[in-house]
């Protein structure tokens, strides 16, 4: 590639850089206020006089909150949420986009099944039936009410249906006419071929269930049970006395602003993480000159 | 001295360390050698374990909760279990649930109830609705359903899904900690329980004069300036201006406020209910006019001169530039908590919440109340707050034992609300003793109240989230009880407990004036909101857009972005757009009940 070195570019280039690195200060910043209230005193915090840095530094509010056994209890259901929902969805994406990526005449049934998943996709069955199947299933307050209506995400089939339809057919030929079966070739050419498809649709998969707090909500019928989210939605919570009233205690605790910094800092950090761990298989073109047509 | 010695001379009175000893096998031994006790703590012991009771008798400084006599018939054998719905959430001790707390054990002793958890919800928007609709929708109704919202219950109401419980109420109730507690106000309890005459469910009854406000105010700002707590409304004017003036405030250069306020001017904090009370009208209540029909407060022509005052006002600086971005409880925080205001119409409670703050970030901060200041015609009123909130508990249809629950409430109330029987919830939760080290041990000799309200475990009323209780007036006398008979207890005979209440913090004993104080104005300055019923046809209509319209004009003629003319072109939208026929909707509720 040949860069065009006029100062004009060079001082276009240099300003873009300055510009795009403004905005991603500005949506750092949300979250450095954030951590710096949590690592505050609550008055200070509360009060409205910390900025960018802490007042009355302090460990205090996240010790309260490591040591708050319905946020640690809920904190423990979204991890595990997240580590089995998120294998079982990736499992069964692999294992659905696989058949229907082949085409009819390898796999007769195709159309009417790809029909079904997109019906699916596009009506459900309304929340109070789905309620009710999940609690004649004898789900309700269990993990498997959070991971199960959802263990087919068909949006990420059909992506991961088409990635694996762009994946060379000869690669396949060849293995088939080596004798492979279809499992091994799911196993030794499809997926490690489709690496950058299924680290994103992980991804989508892990941070869909750390976010998720409606299920929770209402297949949770007892709060202990409650996933972190929908946890934190109690905690973070728009306030009307009008109707009913509230406990002193809590509601100091409501307005508690440095407590609930130190939440949302803890909420956010572990997804944030993900993030790096999974960057190293977003890379393109490995499919590059597989072939030669 | 007396921490040294466990067992001293104090402990000799009949009342204290002897409950231990009464409880467990030796009971009926101890019974016979404590013949002396007098009936009703006798009776009150019954057969219910001392590891279940309240209170401390066993700590040298502790004290002794009262058991009020075990209701008749009860416990029930063989027991029964209950199914109930909880407004949540909670903390428990080590190992305990909602389904098994200090509360469940010892009332499954006295009633031989249990309880068992349907559902819960936490007070987010539409969380409740949508936990009951799945209720209703699944057809599991749980037996007791705790804080049902209005709409819910009148979905229950239409469909003939809850038990009429006239004839039980009026057998079993008891005649003083459930129908006489429910009496007072002539009656407003049963506004929503009671349905043509017929009693479908318990009230749920508040702390009266609860949001009832009194004006905060910082004294030393006042002295500052060398000026005295303003009475009326001109004075509170040159007050907030000193304030403003002189920069009182702990925030940069000029943003001191004259007086807290936000987007709702009648609400529970921060309010200017007071100011439009000071013209004799108050926003979003339903009041009697001249010929007795209902008229809509909103829109009468004395608030267009509130509203001009507050213009004037907000032009001049004495509110928060953008005071219409804050909900009530953000105030507590920016406002009073970050020391930019020295002034706000509040509840009693408000010395507890944002007081704290304040003081926390500025030592030198000392607050006072006072009465409301009056207006230009010497009228002094303020939002009379409803005890009964717009919500009920109800029994499910076909449910057999409300004569049981009934007996429940009336033992818990009488525990609870009965100052004498001296309740301050369990050991290991709602307090702990402390060593001389700060480690918790049932014989240390400090009391520390910082645990956490374990009345919200109790299945209720009284008790649960928010504090429901059969009589309106249980913390008043409460707190007339600490005042009266306690502070003249001898310094040498008080126990851990009133210690702590007798020398409390500063802000605690300024919340408890201040909670006195307003019971005291509760009915006189009170104005009262007449409509009590579940909201008419048009207003389920177009009641909220009518309501946004009011809050926006409001809004827009204070901060000046709308000529104070506009009021008048509201009331003709708000009459046009619906307004009309709910007057006429309300006044044919009006007229029917009276």
């Amino acid at each position: 590639m040949i860069r065009d070195r006029t100062w004009f570019s060079r001082l276009f280039d240099s300003l873009n850089y300055l510009f795009l690195a403004g905005f991603a200060i500005l949506c750092l910043l949300p979250l450095v206020h954030i951590f710096a209230v949590s690592l505050s005193g609550r008055a200070p915090a509360t009060g409205g006089f910390v900025s960018f840095w802490p007042i009355d530094f302090t460990l205090e509010n996240y010790e309260q909150v490591m040591g708050s056994r319905n946020f640690l209890r809920s904190f423990v259901i979204s991890v595990l949420r997240v580590l089995t929902g998120t294998s079982l969805n990736m499992l069964l994406v692999i294992l659905t986009a696989y058949p229907l990526s082949k085409t009819p005449r390898v796999f007769k049934g195709r159309t009417i099944c790809i029909w079904f998943f997109v019906f699916a996709m596009l009506f459900d069955g309304g929340l109070i039936p789905s309620f009710l199947v999940v609690r004649s299933l004898g789900l309700l307050n269990t993990l498997g009410a959070l991971i199960l209506p959802n263990a087919v995400p068909i949006f990420s089939v059909i992506l991961m249906m088409n990635f694996f339809r762009d994946v060379p057919k000869e690669l396949e030929e060849s293995a088939l006419i080596d004798g492979a079966s279809h499992w091994r070739v799911l196993w030794h050419i499809y997926i490690p071929l489709s690496l950058p498809a299924i680290a994103t649709l992980t991804l989508f998969s892990a941070v869909n269930h750390w976010n998720a707090w409606f299920d929770g909500l209402i297949y949770m019928t007892d709060t202990a049970n409650y996933p972190m989210q929908t946890f934190l939605r109690t905690v973070i919570v728009t306030l009307d006395l009008t109707q009913v009233g509230i406990n002193p205690q809590d509601l100091q605790r409501l307005s508690d602003r440095a407590i609930r910094g130190a939440q949302i800092i803890v909420a956010t950090v572990p997804i944030l993480v993900v993030y790096p761990f999974l960057q190293r298989y977003f890379i393109s073109g490995i499919k590059l000159g597989a072939v030669k047509e | 001295m007396k921490s040294k010695f466990p067992y001293n001379t104090l402990d000799l009175k009949p009342s204290r360390r002897d409950f231990m000893r009464l409880g467990g096998t030796s009971l009926a031994a101890a019974m016979m050698m404590r013949a002396g006790l007098p009936p009703i703590l006798a009776q009150g012991m019954g057969d219910i374990p001392a590891e279940l009771h309240p209170g401390s008798p066993n700590n040298p400084r502790g004290w002794t909760t009262t058991l009020p006599p075990i209701p008749e018939g009860m416990p029930v054998d063989p027991p029964v279990t209950i199914t109930g719905s909880r407004r949540g959430p909670w903390e428990f001790a080590d190992g305990d649930d909602i389904e098994n707390s200090n509360f469940t054990r010892l009332n499954a002793a006295v009633t031989g109830i249990n309880w068992k958890l349907a559902f819960t919800w936490t007070d987010n928007e539409g969380e409740v609705l949508q936990k009951y609709n799945l209720a209703i929708a699944s057809d599991e109704l749980p037996d007791f359903m705790e804080t049902v919202p209005l709409q819910i219950y009148s979905e229950l109401l239409d469909n003939d899904l809850i038990e009429d419980i006239t004839d039980v109420w009026d057998e079993v109730a008891h005649p003083v900690w459930l129908k006489e507690a429910m009496g007072f106000s002539d009656g407003i309890a049963w506004r929503l329980a009671e349905v043509n005459g017929r009693k479908m469910g318990v009230p749920y009854i508040e702390q009266a004069a609860q949001n009832d406000k009194v004006l905060w105010i910082r004294q030393d700002w006042l002295d500052a300036v060398g000026m005295s707590a303003p009475t009326t409304i001109d004075e509170l004017h040159s007050v907030m201006t000193a304030f403003v003036e002189a920069d009182m405030g702990q925030g940069g250069d000029g943003t001191t406020l004259g007086i807290a306020a936000n987007r709702q001017v009648n609400t529970w904090y921060c309010s200017l209910d007071p100011i439009f009370g000071a013209w004799g009208v108050m926003p979003t209540f339903w009041t009697p006019d001249e010929n007795g029909d209902l008229q809509y407060d909103s829109v009468r022509p004395e608030i267009k001169e509130v509203l001009g005052t507050l213009r004037q006002w907000y032009s001049e600086g004495l509110l928060a530039p953008d005071f219409f971005t804050f909900a009530p409880w953000q105030n507590s925080g920016t406002h009073i908590g970050g020391n930019l205001a020295g002034l706000m119409y509040s509840p009693a409670f408000g010395a507890v919440y944002g007081l704290p703050d304040s003081v926390a970030n500025d030592p030198d901060a000392r607050w006072a109340f006072g009465d409301i200041p009056t207006g230009p015609t010497g009228i002094k009123k303020k939002a009379w707050s409803n005890p009964v909130p717009d919500t009920v508990y109800v029994f499910r249809k076909g449910f057999e034992h409300v004569d049981l629950v009934l007996k429940q409430m009336a033992w818990w109330a009488e525990l609870l609300q009965n100052p004498k029987n001296r309740y301050h919830g369990f050991e290991g939760t709602a307090y702990f003793w402390r060593d001389d080290d700060g480690e918790i041990d049932p014989m240390g000799s400090t009391l520390d109240l910082n645990g956490y309200d374990d009345t919200k475990h109790i299945w209720g009323p009284p008790g649960t989230n928010g504090g429901s209780r059969t009589d309106p007036f249980y913390e008043t006398n409460w707190i007339k009880e600490r005042r009266n008979v306690w502070a003249n207890t001898p310094e040498d005979e008080r126990d851990a407990l009133m210690e702590a209440f007798l020398g409390g913090d500063p802000l605690s004993v300024l919340w408890d004036e201040a909670n006195v104080f307003a019971v005291d104005h509760w009915e006189a300055d009170g104005i009262k909101n007449h409509f009590l019923t579940v909201p008419t046809r048009t207003m389920e209509r177009a009641g909220a857009s009518l309501d946004g319209l009011e809050a926006e004009t409001y809004i827009n003629i204070i901060n000046g972005q709308e000529p104070l003319d506009r009021f008048d072109a509201f009331v003709e939208e708000w009459r046009s757009g619906g307004g009309d026929r709910i007057t006429d909707e309300v006044n044919e509720w009006w007229h029917g009940q009276m």
